[in-house]
């Protein structure tokens, strides 16, 4: 047991910071657009390899999940979790670069459907591969790009794949709430430690101050929930209690956080808006909070 | 960052189960039954001798106190082996979790000879003399006053919800000797025996039942000067640090985690586990404990390697406390009527529970500390 960075993982964080430092962040993220995609961004990060090191055996998934959780954090607009941490776990060295997901059984919109070339759905008890054909994208308040895709051409990948894609779904959708939770929280602290009423900062205010903690404390306990889940190699129980717990977080911050900052907080212009609405999205994909609570109970105490 | 368990930890896990399979194979049926703070003097020995004859007790402490120089983790893994078979050690857990400590790191070569090896032994019993009637959130505005006397302090004062106090023969206890400092630079620590004369202990009736608190008198209690622990004025430093092992000290995030086994399996035993409310309720729960465990496991790895203690155990205090309460409020919401039986799982849950976000330091007081540490938020 280890809580500290190794060598490898804290290069990981400072190159991928780097890149997106230069390629993603709020202005990048607004001149994208929530509709649009980076093709920038995204062969930036394959051709560094940081797209890759989930099927590494020297660095494993929870390097991907620090890829993951980093490029929420800073509003990158490519499907950058699942491209790094669930494309590898089922198709290794030919995941390819643009990929979405989706549950057969749901009639939702597919994240990043219009920008993806490939889709891997989930039926059951296996995964299948499959080529979009086409895409009807939908307008959304909810920061992604959304669409409703046909597909031809599926392929399965065996058995028990598709417990292999849910289980990676949700490690992927827990670390993209976890950075996302980080940056609306780190946001409402600048904000609040800032802002002055009754002549003085408001985040001095004790009822402000709790709130701020609890949410700190979530957002942590989601954040060290998905890099255990990715470290034992996404097991059921794992993977939907720390899905459960960030769908809930998502669900509490992603409100709270707005609350806090007041009216400027709905405004276009203030960043918290970025993230929030993100973790709107993120908290009801694939079945949301009460799909991987019941999830998490059933793979911890089976019938 | 990796999470998983050396061959060492894992070996020392599996020899605390083979002494509880071994010595207590009843214990497994109802753990979380057993009444964790009301044991009896012998309860307790019999068991930590036990452990201490295995080298399991203090495997976390220094070989030259009687440990086996292994890492913090043995501490945690010993306690989540315990915990989940309700094992009667509360009143001993203080002493190997922080005192020892303390007094390792701040005890003259009498005071450790006089006590350290005695906690490796599993004999001593502690309280600590920590809360006042006035000074309860507010620990550094305490008035206990020791005064100087020779080679002597007089301690004249009251301490209050103090626990173990049936069984104690020493208290940890914080004394005012510089009434004109700021409040807390005029704090130290006396190590006191129990049977001092001037020593009154009232016992106060409690509805959380689980632990036994008390008030403790102290009137003109002479005290040697050499059994304070660190310099004069010096104890709030010394009771911070302690207090940072205190919060991660016990693993209840791992009662939590028995509590729900068990009440998965009286739902299955009365057709209420395909209930997806129940069902949901429980997958909220076991992620809520997760989360605890994994923030109080950061806690310990900071301890394991041997940094400074940090704001993250107010974190880790916080998450356990809350997760902690979700599972005692889903007990009895399931149960219903069956969890007002006292000697139900609820009945052995719910109430022991509220004393969770109090005991200990407040998950208030928590909460500011994470406001102030970690956000670094503006002063009130």
């Amino acid at each position: 047991m280890d809580f500290t960075l190794d060598q490898d993982q804290q290069g990981i964080v400072d190159a991928v910071t780097t890149i997106l430092t230069r390629h993603a962040g709020t202005e990048r993220a607004r001149a994208v657009g929530a509709a649009g995609h980076d093709d920038t961004l995204l062969s930036t990060l394959a051709d560094a390899g940081f797209l890759d090191l989930a099927a590494d055996p020297a660095i494993g998934p929870l390097g991907a999940v620090l890829v993951a959780e980093l490029a929420s954090r800073h509003h990158a607009r490519a499907n950058v979790a699942i491209r790094a941490l669930v494309g590898p776990m089922l198709l290794g060295d030919e995941t390819p670069a643009r990929l979405a997901v989706m549950d057969a059984s749901r009639p939702g919109p597919v994240r990043f459907g219009q920008h993806a070339d490939v889709a891997l759905i989930l039926d059951g008890d296996e995964a299948h591969l499959a080529r979009i054909t086409d895409a009807t994208p939908i307008d959304s308040p909810y920061g992604y790009p959304f669409a409703h895709i046909e597909t031809s051409r599926t392929r399965s990948l065996g058995p028990g794949s598709g417990a292999t894609l849910a289980n990676w779904w949700r490690v992927a959708l827990a670390a993209e709430i976890s950075g996302a939770l980080d940056g609306a929280i780190a946001h409402t602290v600048a904000y609040l430690r800032d802002r002055q009423q009754f002549k003085k900062p408001l985040g001095s205010l004790q009822a402000l101050q709790h709130r701020l903690a609890e949410a700190y404390v979530t957002a942590e306990g989601a954040r060290w929930l998905a890099r255990r889940a990715a470290f034992e190699g996404a097991p059921a129980e794992s993977a939907a209690a720390a899905a459960a717990y960030a769908a809930q977080a998502a669900q509490l911050i992603g409100t709270d956080m707005h609350q806090l900052s007041g009216a400027i907080g709905f405004t276009i212009e203030f960043d918290l808006q970025l993230w929030t609405s993100r973790l709107h999205a993120l908290r009801v994909e694939f079945g949301g909070v009460t799909a991987h609570q019941l999830a998490t109970t059933r793979a911890q105490w089976p019938s | 960052m990796e999470f998983a368990w050396t061959e060492e930890e894992t070996a020392y896990r599996e020899q605390v189960r083979t002494l509880v399979d071994d010595r207590y194979p009843g214990w497994r049926d109802k753990p979380v039954h057993h009444s964790f703070a009301r044991s009896e003097r012998n309860q307790v020995t019999e068991l930590t001798h036990e452990l201490r004859d295995r080298k399991l007790l203090t495997a976390h402490w220094p070989a030259e106190y009687g440990g086996a120089d292994q890492s913090a983790w043995m501490h945690i893994i010993l306690g989540e082996e315990m915990w989940s078979v309700g094992e009667p050690r509360g009143p001993q857990y203080m002493s190997v979790n922080w005192i020892g400590p303390a007094i390792m790191a701040n005890g003259t070569e009498e005071q450790k000879q006089e006590h350290l090896g005695r906690i490796s032994d599993g004999e001593a019993f502690w309280c600590q003399g920590f809360s006042e009637p006035d000074s309860g959130s507010d620990l550094a505005s305490l008035k206990c006053r020791a005064v100087p006397d020779g080679d002597e302090y007089i301690v004249n004062g009251q301490k209050i919800w103090t626990s173990h106090t049936q069984l104690a023969e020493w208290c940890f206890l914080l004394v005012r000797t510089d009434p004109d400092a700021e409040p807390h630079k005029g704090i130290s620590v006396l190590l006191v025996s129990m049977d001092t004369p001037g020593i009154e202990v009232r016992s106060i009736a409690n509805v959380a039942g689980e632990s036994s608190f008390a008030e403790v008198f102290f009137t003109d209690v002479r005290v040697p000067a050499a059994n304070r622990l660190g310099p004069e004025n010096g104890g709030w430093d010394i009771v911070r640090a302690a207090l940072t092992y205190e919060r991660v000290g016990a693993p209840r995030w791992h009662r939590g985690s028995v509590v729900l086994d068990a009440l998965v399996v009286w739902a299955k035993e009365h057709d209420r586990f395909d209930d997806p409310i129940v069902q949901s309720r429980l997958g909220e729960a076991k992620a809520a404990i997760e989360a605890a465990r994994m923030l109080a496991y950061r806690v310990v790895d900071e301890r394991a390697h041997k940094v400074p203690p940090s704001p993250n155990a107010y974190v880790a205090r916080v998450s356990m406390v809350r997760a902690e309460k979700q599972v005692a409020e889903l007990a009895l919401w399931l149960m219903g009527e069956q969890g007002i039986d006292g000697e139900s799982l609820a009945g052995h849950t719910f109430y022991p529970t509220l004393t969770a976000g109090v005991a200990g330091g407040t998950y208030e007081v928590q909460l500011n500390l994470v406001a102030g540490l970690v956000l670094q938020l503006p002063r009130r």
